[in-house]
């Protein structure tokens, strides 16, 4: 069962292209990410089947309902966390969450019950009574979280939802995405510029760059394109070592950083292939300073698809 | 229809319980007519006596009044929600759209009569008479409210356009010329030459006039119909200017 499906979808702001012929599934039930550097359109797409930005061509069905013609019947289908918790910092947490309740037509004798249920689902029961401006980051961005899911969406959008979160709260936030989705059986997009994020919570990913997509599948699936191990080696001679990678047709992606004097590459089965590479190396007197050897993770798979490291490629704000 | 007032009716109750959170923000309002209030009343009140108006605190109130109703930051809580997201994350939401706006604007009236109301007694304590009694006073205040309502309109269509904080607060600033090419600080039949013509083509000063009428022991119905009928007009623009805003902000 299709939840999102995206055709041909582009949007274009003047000659820049912030998301270019996108075409992509979304299954009922399952978490998909959304995975690029800042600037990479993630947030674009989901301020437009969120129905937010009008698409400057083609079509999203949310549910079987077109983002160019069933908005209102799309925004009752859906829950939005946005990148940035917008709240009103002057309710408390209780009001705001009433406050989004009334909005969104839920009954009027249950929203006491829902608003209080899902404040203490998010541990945010204690501090209800105050004033959303006192509360934490965390705190913000799990209350965004609730008031996204008070009248019970079949959809989650969340935008980066942990960006800028300290370690702890971003595990609390990854708990509750996996328990929507375990207990409650929601479809969720999540966009990420985390690559653990992505890969411990998404059943399918899709990686965008300038507003492309370029690669689709589970994280396994992905990690499978880099076909090794990353390796990352420090030796004495860069330039001999360098030469002696090149001659060697298992050694793959290559990149040499000359401050650190390390080579990092990817090695099939580098585990067996190693001891034979280091003994080359030897012959030629080149000594090792630093060894090591790591599977393959969705950054190598960012590296091998776009060129360029995620991290790298974070230089503008979407 | 049901969704509209539905909305409207919560909208009306966050703004409200934001105001009453922040009373810092509504005292400017207040403090700076009162101020001119009693400056005008010291400064000019004998001028203004040579040239007709029997009481300088009667002649003021009104200036003071629509002056306050004017001064409220109309739209800058709006702004700070479009500045912020927030007002995106109630786009998100199946509210009526037009309850966003209306509700704020209703919430903005409350405000300004309030408003109003302390202007008003501060007035009555200094000597201001009211000849007219309770009902020349609830009719000032129903004028000065209305016009703070259409005058709102502009605020919140400066915030709807621009999304900028500093842009919105500007709105007030529009409205210091028009006080004053009006019969704000002399009587109106003082004037002469190119101030007679601007102020006879200055919407304000039928409202400040229809204000002031309702202050004298003698009815005088015209002035009113003069008010009202400027408010309606004023209005009719400001207010379809912001649903325009409103229009274009949304998709």
């Amino acid at each position: 069962m299709k939840a999102i499906e995206i055709k041909n979808l582009t949007k274009k702001y003047q000659d820049f292209y912030a998301l270019k012929n996108l075409d992509l599934t979304i299954n009922k039930g399952e978490i998909f990410g959304f995975l690029g550097p800042n600037g990479a359109g993630k947030s674009t797409l989901v301020r437009i089947i969120s129905t937010l930005t009008q698409p400057t061509s083609g079509d999203a069905k949310v549910l079987n309902y077109s983002i160019n013609k069933n908005k209102k019947e799309i925004r009752k289908l859906i829950g939005v966390a946005l990148q940035d918790s917008s709240l009103d910092p002057l309710q408390t947490g209780e009001e705001l969450l009433t406050f989004h309740s009334n909005l969104n037509d839920i009954n009027k004798f249950e929203i006491k019950t829902k608003v209080n249920r899902i404040l203490k689902m998010l541990d945010l029961y204690e501090s209800k009574d105050k004033l959303v401006k006192t509360y934490s980051g965390g705190m913000r961005r799990k209350l965004d979280i609730a008031s996204s899911l008070l009248h019970e969406p079949d959809i989650l959008f969340l935008d980066e939802p942990t960006t800028g979160l300290d370690p702890v709260s971003r595990q609390k936030i990854w708990s509750e995405i996996k328990r929507l989705k375990e207990e409650q059986g929601k479809t969720i997009f999540l966009t990420t510029q985390y690559l653990d994020e992505a890969d411990k919570l998404a059943d399918r990913l899709a990686i965008i760059n300038k507003g492309e997509l370029v690669g689709l599948g589970t994280p396994g699936e992905l990690k499978s394109m880099v076909s090794g191990d990353v390796v990352e080696i420090g030796v004495s001679n860069l330039s001999k070592t360098l030469k002696i990678f090149n001659a060697i047709p298992i050694i793959k992606q290559i990149k040499t950083n000359t401050e650190s004097k390390t080579i990092n590459c990817v090695i099939r089965n580098a585990s067996v292939n190693i001891p034979d590479i280091i003994n080359k190396l030897s012959e030629s007197n080149i000594q090792i300073t630093k060894l090591n050897i790591s599977p393959a993770n969705l950054d190598d798979v960012f590296l091998k698809i776009t060129g360029n490291n995620i991290k790298l490629e974070e230089t503008s704000d979407e | 229809m049901n969704k509209f007032y539905n909305d409207l009716y919560y909208v009306i109750r966050r703004e409200l319980k934001a105001m009453k959170r922040v009373p810092a923000a509504t005292l400017p309002a207040v403090f700076i007519p009162i101020f001119f209030f009693f400056v005008y009343s010291a400064a000019l009140g004998k001028s203004t006596q040579f040239l007709g108006a029997n009481n300088p605190y009667t002649f003021y109130l009104p200036v003071s009044i629509l002056l306050s109703v004017s001064n409220g930051g109309a739209g800058l809580r709006m702004v700070s929600d479009i500045e912020s997201g927030y007002f995106e994350k109630l786009l998100l939401t199946p509210v009526n759209r037009l309850s966003l706006l209306v509700g704020s604007m209703f919430a903005e009236l409350f405000k300004t009569t309030i408003q109003a109301i302390l202007v008003c007694i501060v007035g009555w304590f200094s000597g201001a008479s009211f000849g007219l009694g309770i009902l020349g006073i609830i009719g000032m205040i129903i004028l000065a409210g209305s016009w703070g309502f259409v005058f709102s309109a502009i605020g919140y269509t400066i915030a709807l356009r621009t999304g900028n904080v500093q842009a919105t607060q500007s709105a007030f600033v529009i409205f210091f010329p028009f006080l004053f090419l009006t019969s704000s600080l002399v009587p109106i039949e003082a004037f002469d030459g190119w101030f007679k013509v601007a102020t006879n083509l200055n919407p304000v000063t039928y409202v400040l006039e229809g204000c002031r009428s309702l202050l004298t022991p003698i009815f005088e119905f015209e002035k009113i119909i003069k008010a009202i009928l400027t408010i309606v007009i004023v209005g009719a623009i400001t207010i379809s200017s912001s649903f325009i805003a409103l229009n274009k902000r949304i998709i």
